[in-house]
């Protein structure tokens, strides 16, 4: 059911691709591009379930080649921006919350109205015009794997994951700080306290606890949204992931790799909602 | 309308987003009648220059006036995000009302399309239409629709359900009150606000759809120049021109700021319970 969006999109690219000017007759034939389209469809969904993706039409290797060397990469700069995001978000928050009406709540409510409205990819750019360009301090693009010198590794991807990460953080900081001021409203908090419990630990422990909740919701919707909302990130950055390799798809018309990509995007982003939705089971027993 | 005057009295921020907003919808009304230079007038002996006194914000690579063309993008790029909004409330609101008011099936149906579309990634959701289509003007507005339309199905569906078990509705349908004009003067007028506030974030949306497909190449084509497709020429150049790639990235940050900023304003007045919630900027 939930797979509903993503499959008459994917039907429909058949269609588009026996329209396609710059493929020759011929291999429209060859390639069954010019079956009817529900014939072209029950075909591409066969191959699917063989395992059978095709080749990429712009260097005739198979795609899932294509993609499985891009995965990796992806994962590694989701995961990356993900952690950053959450390190800046949380103490961000309780810290706006603690200090409620502070120069430095105000400060932080203005860092998450502007990581809010700042497009991400522009963000990325002025990263790069002052900490690649002016200052040199990181390079500008491209990708090392870990294997091949894990400073190198970190210092390609700490331009983009960090400018993921500052996006990523405005949202669930103002969560965390909304969420922190209801729970420290409460009269469990009060209780924790008359127990004689250090101040220190009714927060960092009794508070936190319960406000992280509603935040976690947010990074696991951030986490399905990553899955594409890297694109833009990874072409500012010319980061070799599946984003970059999407983009690249649709402006070559490379259906067979664009096909595969948009379904990876969508299995991946159901399949990490499903995960979300366990883990907030397991940490909200009133939830079961 | 008393709606947007009890807004801006109450938040100064709201007011200034309502100001530089409106600054710049003069700019881009005003600027392309009183510019010494067309949008497409080449001066190759400047190609990208500084800015200076002739050229205030510099030239791009074709050696084009760089205010000037902000203010064209500007038109381009709040246009399809108008267009697009509009398109989105034209579709929307009939759909959210069959909904909201049918129940059942039907509002199931149109409900989890909704919640699909929300769920996913709007930038997929761009590339998927573009790609089908071809980047033009109307694939655009279109797909920026499908990005903005559920928030607004969502909103005016669930203000329906409210509304329609309210007594003056229940009772003009005891009158006999046909059930389209009790939706067009009953219901609607009692979800303008709502609707306000959501075509608000929703331009916000729009503009910054854009700009990140026009980025990648997939939105106007030259020489027309959107906000989007100027920060794509800008960031080619950018080691040797840093400011070709800033200027239009900061009429999208401000554009969108405001808008967000007006949202939210706009919600707080309409239920205040939320506003500690979302409190946003210094008050």
């Amino acid at each position: 059911m939930r797979l509903a969006p993503g499959d008459p999109v994917l039907a429909m690219y058949g269609g588009q691709i026996g329209v396609s000017m710059e493929e020759l007759d011929a291999a429209r034939e060859r390639l069954g591009y010019n079956d009817p389209l529900p014939v072209q469809y029950g075909n591409w969904l066969t191959d699917i379930v063989r395992g059978e993706l095709g080749n990429s039409v712009v260097n005739g290797l198979p795609v899932e080649e294509v993609i499985a060397e891009k995965i990796w990469p992806s994962v590694q700069l989701a995961v990356v921006a993900l952690v950053m995001s959450v390190f800046i978000a949380v103490p961000g928050g309780v810290l706006a919350a603690l200090r409620r009406g502070s120069l430095i709540d105000r400060f932080l409510t203005g860092f998450v109205s502007a990581g809010i409205a700042i497009p991400q990819f522009w963000l990325g750019i002025l990263l790069v015009l002052v900490l690649a360009i002016q200052f040199q301090i990181f390079p500008a693009s491209g990708y090392v794997s870990a294997t091949e010198g894990l400073g190198e590794w970190a210092m390609h991807i700490a331009l983009p994951s960090l400018t993921l990460a500052i996006t990523l953080a405005a949202p669930t900081m103002r969560f965390v700080r909304s969420s922190m001021l209801d729970v420290l409203s409460e009269q469990f908090v009060d209780v924790a306290r008359a127990k004689g419990l250090s101040g220190r630990r009714v927060i960092w422990v009794h508070s936190l606890r319960n406000a992280l909740l509603p935040a976690l919701t947010i990074v696991g919707l951030q986490a399905g949204t990553l899955m594409g909302g890297a694109v833009l990130i990874e072409w500012v950055f010319a980061f070799p992931g599946l984003g970059w390799l999407l983009v690249n798809a649709v402006t070559a018309r490379d259906y067979p790799v664009l096909q595969a990509a948009l379904l990876l995007f969508v299995t991946a982003f159901l399949l990490v909602n499903f995960l979300v939705e366990v883990l907030y089971r397991v940490l909200d027993p009133r939830l079961r | 309308m008393n709606f947007w005057k009890t807004m801006v009295n109450r938040d100064r921020v709201a007011l200034a987003a309502a100001i530089t907003l409106g600054l710049i919808a003069v700019f881009a009304l005003i600027w392309p009648f009183v510019s010494p230079y067309g949008p497409r007038e080449i001066h190759a002996d400047a190609a990208l220059s500084g800015p200076s006194a002739r050229f205030w914000l510099g030239t791009d690579d074709t050696g084009r006036d760089m205010v000037t063309l902000l203010a064209h993008g500007a038109r381009i790029s709040l246009g399809i995000a108008v267009a697009a909004e509009i398109l989105a409330v034209l579709s929307g609101i009939p759909l959210a009302m069959i909904a909201g008011l049918l129940g059942g099936i039907v509002d199931s149906i149109i409900m989890r399309t909704t919640d699909a579309l929300l769920g996913f990634p709007g930038i997929l959701i761009g590339l998927m239409v573009v790609a089908l289509f071809g980047a033009s003007l109307a694939t655009l507005m279109i797909a920026i629709a499908l990005m903005t339309v559920p928030y607004l199905i969502r909103v005016v569906r669930n203000a329906v359900v409210v509304e329609k078990e309210r007594l003056y509705v229940v009772s003009s349908t005891a009158l006999g009150v046909r059930t389209g004009t009790l939706l067009r003067r009953t219901i609607l007028p009692n979800i303008v606000s709502p609707v306000i506030v959501q075509v608000s974030f929703g331009l916000a949306v729009a503009i910054l759809t854009e700009a990140s497909l026009g980025f990648l190449g997939l939105s106007v084509q030259p020489p027309s120049a959107s906000w989007g497709t100027l920060l794509q020429v800008g960031y080619s150049y950018i080691r040797l021109t840093p400011w070709l790639v800033t200027f239009p990235g900061v009429l999208i940050f401000v554009s969108v700021w405001a808008l967000n900023t007006l949202g939210d304003a706009g919600r707080d007045v309409l239920d205040p319970r939320l506003r500690d919630t979302f409190e946003q900027g210094t008050r």
